[in-house]
């Protein structure tokens, strides 16, 4: 019960835990992300306006400072917006997981170039709006919404001249000097306070919640609902952690998938080699028929790495095989029997024939042309299976 | 069976997989549509470990031990669990004889080569701890006395997972000593159908014969233990199990004994598949019935419906198998 209510407090988590169906995720997404737009497009302002009320001595010290401070808002929201696509994404796969559906293999790069657009088409309307409601001019557009709010109200925007430099522009005054301190700036100081307030209260809380959780163990949550809050809040945060650290664990294990795949991609753009370069990185077969077999299967992985098959790292040779038997569609018996050389040779302790050997090597040339064809398919290269030839004999 | 140097010949482990199909075939004569459950049952037996059954009432938990009794030619005996169950009345009781003038013993269900101890956590705590050591070691002591149980000997146990009320859950300590845990679950309808048309007149499980002898199946037993187990495969068992007690929804991992029993089972189950070494896959397919009771999981997690049998299986995706190096000099 404890941590239902502890998740109850924190937005992220609701979303984490929230009931997207599989069936409508497109409807949910579109709306998912309009009201993330919103909310970042609330927070970067706030910050905007919090910043220019704060350091308004400091901002106008520097040139263009309208042009910056619109800029830092431009790239607040698009990396808000960019980071709301990647928790998603995580999100979408670790529901999926759960629930048993497989996920093809392109569709992560998919939602990823889908945000990409999204962001683009965004930023893309805030240039062509009119400069006075463009969120990139933000004086501007808090002018026109507070005249519409207040029938005429102005910020203080900085038109007075205070102190004349020997050299350069004249310094403009900044916003609340002009006219004092506006009721906007007073707002959002009173909300700033009170979110600094809610977060040292919050902090506290959370420590007595470790306290009573470490002194009373399970005990818990025979307490009092008044004394179970800090408890609430600590369960709250904690999880919060444990999934910022999950999702982190997760982004370095896909940034590190992506960059092998860019390697691969380069790999493949520059893959017009030679026969003997191609014999040369084979290097020279091992000895033994068992080494020779295993010789053979991290090629023949090597090659489906090449068209984009990958073992994942928890996959046996069995499940890899089986994965890549799918994916080309034919010669699934010869890739079969080459996975049973394969798995006696490199798990047990039988000592294999030349015969078997030879039985293998036939098995994996027929599946490399197989493999060839495929990829030659996938990347429009077909003289790929020219290159092929060589063999290992 | 095996050679002098513990090595399996390949016509053992073919006598071994042919046999453990008969049995198989035998039990699935009984138990209609659930060969998952029986070829984990059969694991079980080759690996020497005890099983626990945990399903819903009806789905023939007491037929499938003792479909396996006959099929082993084993001798069976059956102990309903109650709370006024004692202790003595699972390993026997040592008797006055006055005629003789001395305390003579009287052997209990325990002595039997397979005890199925039906509804096992209505006993109390104390009567269920005297299984500890029938179970750990296949002996008793009774009045000082250390008896030795027959061989074969396996324990199956049965409990209900939805009623609670006025149960003793099992201790950490008994059920890190059940091999797998097993659940049947319901058939589907047209199993159930075949259910009904087979029992129409009477129960199959009376004109079950017994497909080979207890002593066979002891050396069965016994040859298995020469599958081998590659050095790679044998760290990949580790690394599963040390994961377990690294995760973070888990207070309580997997046991050194739950390390063991992937090893074992994972020899069974290459044996019943005619294979003479153990693959990856194979201790993937047994991971959960074998590491899923041994785990405790966190009070929170629980509250989040999380399962012990998700933890293993989360594992299972996240855990490295490691079979090949695969760096671009190969």
């Amino acid at each position: 019960m404890g941590d239902q209510g502890a998740a109850t407090f924190s937005w992220e988590t609701e979303a984490y835990f929230s009931d997207y169906r599989i069936g409508q995720e497109r409807a949910r997404a579109v709306d998912y992300f309009i009201r993330r737009l919103l909310f970042y497009a609330f927070l970067t302002c706030l910050f905007d306006a919090l910043v220019i009320e704060a350091f308004s001595h400091r901002l106008t010290a520097a040139a263009n400072w309208r042009g910056v401070t619109s800029f830092a808002v431009m790239l607040m929201l698009s990396s808000g917006l960019l980071l709301q696509a990647c928790v998603y994404l995580y999100r979408l796969h670790s529901i999926w997981r759960e629930v048993g559906i497989s996920v093809q293999g392109n569709l992560t790069k998919q939602w990823l170039w889908g945000s990409l657009v999204f962001v683009s088409l965004v930023i893309a309307l805030a240039v062509l709006l009119p400069s006075g409601l463009s969120p990139f001019s933000f004086t501007a557009t808090m002018e026109i919404m507070s005249r519409w709010l207040e029938g005429g109200f102005k910020v203080a925007v900085p038109q007075q001249v205070v102190e004349q430099p020997a050299f350069g522009s004249p310094v403009r005054t900044p916003p609340g000097q002009a006219g004092g301190v506006s009721w906007l700036a007073a707002a959002l100081y009173l909300a700033l306070l009170l979110l600094l307030t809610l977060s040292v209260l919050g902090v506290i809380l959370a420590i007595i919640g470790l306290l009573i959780t470490a002194f009373l163990q399970e005990e818990w949550e025979r307490l009092p609902a008044v004394l179970r809050f800090p408890v609430y809040i600590y369960l709250w945060l904690k999880e919060t952690a444990a999934q910022l650290m999950a999702m982190l664990a997760a982004g370095v294990t896909e940034g590190r998938k992506l960059m092998e795949r860019l390697h691969q991609a380069g790999f493949r753009l520059t893959s017009a080699v030679s026969q003997e370069q191609k014999a040369s990185q084979k290097g020279s077969p091992p000895s033994t028929p068992a080494l020779y077999i295993r010789h053979l299967f991290v090629l023949l992985v090597k090659a489906a790495r090449q068209g984009g098959v990958s073992p994942e790292a928890s996959h046996t040779p069995l499940e890899y095989t089986e994965g890549l038997a799918r994916r080309l569609g034919k010669g699934q018996e010869d890739l079969e029997e080459f996975t049973e050389y394969y798995l006696k040779a490199r798990y047990s302790r039988e000592e294999l024939s030349a015969d078997v050997c030879s039985a293998a090597d036939v098995l994996w040339q027929r599946i490399m042309a197989v493999i060839d064809a495929w990829r030659a398919g996938t990347e429009e290269k077909p003289e790929s299976l020219e290159r092929r030839e060589d063999g290992l004999d | 069976m095996s050679d002098n140097k513990g090595r399996l010949r390949k016509a053992d482990v073919e006598y071994i997989s042919s046999v453990c199909r008969r049995i198989s075939e035998n039990i699935n004569r009984v138990i209609v549509g659930k060969a998952a459950a029986v070829e984990l049952l059969l694991v079980a037996l080759l690996s020497e470990g005890h099983v626990l059954v945990e399903d819903v009432p009806g789905v023939g938990k007491p037929i499938l031990a003792r479909a396996a009794a006959v099929s082993l030619g084993c001798t069976f005996s059956r102990v309903q669990c109650t709370p006024d169950l004692l202790p003595s009345d699972v390993t026997g009781v040592s008797v006055y004889d006055p005629a003789q003038g001395e305390f003579s013993f009287r052997p209990g269900p325990v002595m039997s080569q397979i005890l199925l101890a039906d509804e096992i956590n209505r006993a109390t705590p104390r009567t269920q701890s005297s299984l500890l050591e029938c179970m750990a070691e296949g002996q008793i002591t009774v009045d000082g006395r250390t008896i030795k149980l027959p061989r074969p000997f396996l324990v199956i146990a049965t409990q209900n997972p939805v009623e609670y009320e006025g149960t003793f859950p099992l201790p950490e300590a008994q059920l890190d000593r059940f091999f797998l845990k097993l659940r049947l679950g319901y058939p589907s309808e047209a199993e159930e159908n075949t259910i009904l048309e087979r029992l129409q007149y009477d129960h199959p499980i009376e004109t079950l014969k017994a497909c080979t002898d207890p002593q066979t199946f002891v050396d069965m037993q016994e040859s298995v233990r020469g599958i081998f187990v590659e050095d790679s495969v044998r760290s990949y068992i580790v690394r599963l199990t040390a994961a377990t007690r690294r995760h973070r929804d888990v207070v309580l991992g997997a046991s050194p004994r739950g390390s063991l029993a992937l090893f074992r089972g994972g020899q069974a189950l290459a044996a019943l598949q005619g294979r003479d070494y153990v693959l990856p896959d194979d201790i993937k397919h047994i991971a959960v019935p074998v590491l899923s009771h041994r785990l405790i999981l966190k009070p929170e997690s629980q509250l989040r419906g999380k399962a012990p049998e998700h933890v293993v299986q989360e594992l299972l995706q996240t855990t490295p198998v490691e079979f090949e190096k695969f760096s671009e000099e190969n």
